[in-house]
């Protein structure tokens, strides 16, 4: 005979199993809806050939280079001064009051929208520092933004190389420098990899940030500097769908350039899951 | 000359005294255990030798404590040298995810100065010294985690003895080991007087006289007894002493 209790337990199960599956249903149901949607005018000439006809026929490979041209840059110029915040955080600060007010700034600066992220950008790379709507001023404000991702994982990255084995390095007489750059780093690198990753496919799809600091309307030409603006997939799907020409005939290419953006971020998050779990089987320790 | 000798050394950690006024002196190709219960400063005084202290906060020390006569606390002695002459092996296995060949260079490497055949000598000389070398010389490319904990430990052994120091200490070195590693370990260290003196912590009394000339008693900070092994446990002269030997405490 059966406890009640027991068929609450029953029911539990089944509302959690439900609930977790409905996520992966939702997720499916994304990329199904974009397939339908958009699968039509995927082909090579779409992913290779620049606009044409004011947005109207062609291609979207400018904003597809554009794109990774400017995330290159913010996971660049942001990798680099978050694996440096995060080893200071981890590895060098002193004053246990000063780390943990630098850590509530992080935290906060995670909060700010991605829009007032654009606003700054603006005032301060493009305007300021005469960087122009370009490349290199949109890289940087999307750094930025990626920065509290991406100390915050260093940080983690950092800490959980064990202290036996820094303490070991010490013993062997290593200096704090060549135990940091000899056992600290080397340890840690394939988890900041994979934090780096992952920020990049965050970074790819932001759209608000490059708005006023680098993203053109319409432009099919591929960048020659990092000085010059570009084209980028998110930008350029909202102004297919909202700002085209004649956007009954521009829709159908915004499904595409969904399409398009959502299977380069996915590639990325799988990428970055790719690593992981390499790295949990080679260093075991 | 004595290889260590220690001139009543006291140390604190912020306002807490961990050991006072220890003074003992440690002939060459010897091997000294240092023992008593947890919290009795033997610790403390083993990692005075190669100042693995000075990260702790509030650490001060006073009195001098001299290795092959030099005072390794006077100002002019830069403590990332004198941890390049006197090696250290801890209490759990600590291999770097490195081969085991570029675990037992990685002391030789931070010096930047042996040509590359000169490094593999030295590698090959520690793993034969810490009796590694029969297990592993067929594949020195091999993850050093793929070794069993008691190879591990002796791993960490050859990567010391690689940079030839001057003093070698163990910190409860066979702790986390099985009964057959432990032996091996026990026997290496034997072997190892020959060439190295060597302080080595345990919790073991049996492996205190098996494996040291001189033994050294600590309790509350203070050292209580110091001798020759034999005399040690068979004629100890503190009460304290026979207690703690006794297995009455501890």
């Amino acid at each position: 005979m059966r406890k009640p209790k027991r068929l609450g337990e029953e029911l539990a199960t089944w509302g959690v199993t439900f609930i977790s599956w409905s996520a992966i249903g939702i997720l499916g149901g994304v990329l199904v809806f974009l397939l339908y949607k958009g699968v039509g005018v995927l082909s090579w000439s779409f992913l290779t050939e620049p606009m044409r006809d004011g947005m109207r026929g062609g291609g979207i490979a400018p904003a597809i280079v554009g794109s990774l041209w400017v995330t290159m840059v913010a996971i660049l110029i942001g990798g680099v001064i978050g694996t440096a915040a995060g080893a200071y955080l981890s590895e060098f600060a002193q004053q246990p009051r000063l780390k943990r007010f630098i850590e509530f700034l992080v935290t906060t600066l995670a909060g700010i929208p991605s829009i007032v992220y654009g606003l700054f950008g603006l005032a301060l790379f493009v305007t300021a520092l005469g960087l122009g709507a370009s490349i290199l001023a949109g890289g940087m404000t999307l750094a930025l933004l990626s920065l509290p991702l991406l100390i915050r994982n260093a940080q983690e990255a950092f800490s959980a190389v064990p202290s036996s084995l820094k303490q070991a390095s010490i013993g062997l007489g290593a200096s704090e420098t060549q135990t940091f750059f000899r056992i600290t780093f080397p340890i840690a690198l394939p988890r900041i990899l994979t934090g780096l990753v992952l920020a990049t496919g965050r970074v790819l799809g932001e759209t608000a940030p490059v708005l006023f600091t680098v993203a053109a309307y319409y432009l099919p030409t591929y960048p020659h500097s990092v000085l010059e603006p570009t084209m980028l997939l998110p930008y350029h799907l909202y102004a297919l769908i909202t700002s085209g020409v004649n956007i009954r005939e521009t829709y159908p290419m915004a499904f595409g350039t969904a399409l398009v953006l959502l299977i380069l971020t996915l590639c990325f998050t799988l990428l970055s899951a790719y690593l992981r779990y390499k790295l949990k089987k080679r260093y075991r320790v | 000359m004595y290889k260590v000798e220690t001139h009543s050394v006291s140390v604190w950690y912020g306002s807490y005294k961990a050991l006072d006024a220890v003074s003992l002196a440690l002939e060459r190709n010897q091997v000294l255990a240092l023992i008593g219960p947890s919290g009795c400063g033997k610790s403390t005084f083993l990692r005075l030798l190669n100042r693995m202290n000075d990260f702790i906060e509030g650490f001060r020390i006073e009195g001098r404590i001299l290795i092959d006569g030099e005072d390794i606390y006077a100002p002019t002695v830069d403590p990332v040298h004198l941890r390049r002459r006197v090696g250290m092996v801890f209490q759990k296995p600590t291999p770097f995810p490195f081969s085991i060949y570029e675990n037992v260079a990685y002391g030789l490497r931070l010096q930047n100065r042996l040509k590359e055949s000169q490094v593999r000598e030295r590698v090959v000389q520690a793993l034969q010294q810490a009796a590694l070398w029969d297990e592993v010389k067929d594949n020195l490319k091999r993850s050093a985690l793929s070794l069993s904990g008691g190879q591990q430990q002796r791993l960490c052994i050859a990567r010391a003895l690689a940079v030839r120091p001057a003093l070698l200490l163990m910190d409860e070195p066979t702790s986390a080991l099985d009964p057959i590693s432990t032996a091996k370990i026990e026997e290496l260290i034997h072997e190892l007087r020959n060439s190295y003196t060597i302080v080595v912590v345990t919790h073991n009394m049996q492996q205190a006289a098996r494996i040291s000339d001189m033994t050294a008693f600590f309790y509350m900070g203070k050292l209580v007894e110091y001798g020759r092994t034999k005399d040690f446990f068979t004629n100890p002269q503190h009460p304290e002493t026979l207690k703690y030997i006794t297995g009455r405490f501890g």
